[in-house]
């Protein structure tokens, strides 16, 4: 979510791949992109940005979105990826095992690259 | 003959070429985001590029990137704004050059990406994007398209993306790049700056829907060098946006 559809929204609610104490969002306010005021509801979902990329915890998996673009041609194929990747899948979890480990473990981000630390004393 | 490069690497070239050292340069989807990569490695290391969603990058992405959001676009990056701030840098007039791309030209450089019913029925297109922004606002502009007849038309069917037009106070199309060639714009009118190896006058004016001036002396695009392909597939190891998808002439 971008800052601009919280502008534009009623209500917001926020997927995160983690849920960090209070002190680490605030350890740098310069990087809060979203003040938790502008939050109905906060959703723990590791992965919830798949196919697409979360910098420093996924990489984007190319393949779904040329296979989207193949399908989405023609109505029939369309109807196929629509049924294969979201009516038959219950929840995220099974949206993730369609994908399989081996998949997920390309993907995943395992080198870290932490930004330097910023003196915030007043 | 197997050619050694495909059309859409020449035209990744040839959008390099667009671009001067030291320029501050709107970066575009597909083919620009390698054709800014490419100049910043050659003749112009010290281009800036800004991206709409707020990306400002003085070096190439470090992998391959599918999106302007990509880790590899972020990595490294010279800052992160937001879409608000480097759209009011093209509107201070920072920004040098532009690249846009479109479903429809006409003879002005007006771009349609909105609406078309040129094949007879309505077909909604994507719509602008910043295309209309940058079209308006950059110093110049950079188009790429592909070409075909019915894509080069008199007449638009809806201006997305302005071109020239009386009492145009900044900026205008200045060169089109197309899978056929490359033409200058920036007069008002089209005319063939060099044609693609292999490309005739003949097969361009078929596959344009207006008079277009081609010289019979024009020049041949020049042929991406080594290192300029080097790049390239470096940058772009499947041929995902290079890989010559289009059916051969």
């Amino acid at each position: 979510m971008l800052p601009s559809s919280t502008s534009s929204a009623r209500i917001g609610k926020a997927t995160r791949e983690e849920i960090v104490p209070d002190d680490v969002i605030r350890s740098d306010p310069n990087r809060t992109v979203i003040p938790g005021f502008l939050v109905t509801a906060v959703v723990e979902e590791p992965g919830g940005a798949l196919p697409s990329s979360t910098q420093g915890y996924w990489r984007r998996d190319f393949e779904p979105f040329l296979t989207y673009h193949r399908l989405s041609r023609t109505p029939e194929g369309f109807a196929a990826w629509l049924r294969e990747w979201v009516l038959e899948l219950a929840d995220r979890q099974a949206y993730l095992q369609h994908m399989g480990e081996a998949t997920l473990e390309r993907l995943r981000v395992t080198d870290r690259r932490p930004a330097a630390a910023a003196n915030f004393a007043p | 003959m197997t050619p050694a490069y495909t059309r859409r690497e020449l035209m990744v070239v040839a959008a390099a070429r667009e671009i001067r050292d030291h320029e501050v340069v709107f970066v575009g989807m597909r083919l620009p985001l390698l054709g800014f990569g490419l100049a910043k490695a050659t003749h112009a290391p010290n281009a800036v590029g800004l991206f709409e969603n707020g990306v400002i990058r003085d070096r190439p992405a470090e992998a391959f990137i599918y999106t302007m959001g990509d880790p590899p676009n972020i990595a490294g990056a010279l800052a992160c704004l937001g879409l608000i701030d480097v759209m009011s840098l093209l509107q201070q007039g920072r920004v040098d050059v532009g690249f846009i791309g479109g479903a429809e030209i006409d003879p002005l450089g007006n771009l349609n990406t909105t609406r078309t019913s040129g094949s007879g029925s309505l077909v909604r297109l994507p719509g602008s994007g910043g295309a209309g922004d940058i079209a308006s606002l950059a110093g110049r502009t950079v188009l790429i398209m592909e070409h075909e007849p019915r894509r080069f038309r008199e007449r638009v069917d809806y201006i997305t993306s302005p071109g020239h037009f009386p009492g145009r106070r900044r900026g205008g199309p200045a060169t089109l790049i197309t899978t056929l060639g490359v033409f200058d714009l920036s007069t008002g009118r089209v005319g063939a700056t060099s044609l693609h190896p292999g490309v005739t006058a003949q097969q361009v004016r078929a596959a344009t829907g207006f008079p277009i001036t081609i010289d019979d002396q024009v020049a041949a695009t020049t042929a991406p060098s080594a290192d300029e392909l080097a790049y390239i597939r470096g940058a772009d190891p499947q041929g995902f946006w290079t890989g010559d998808t289009m059916k051969p002439r």
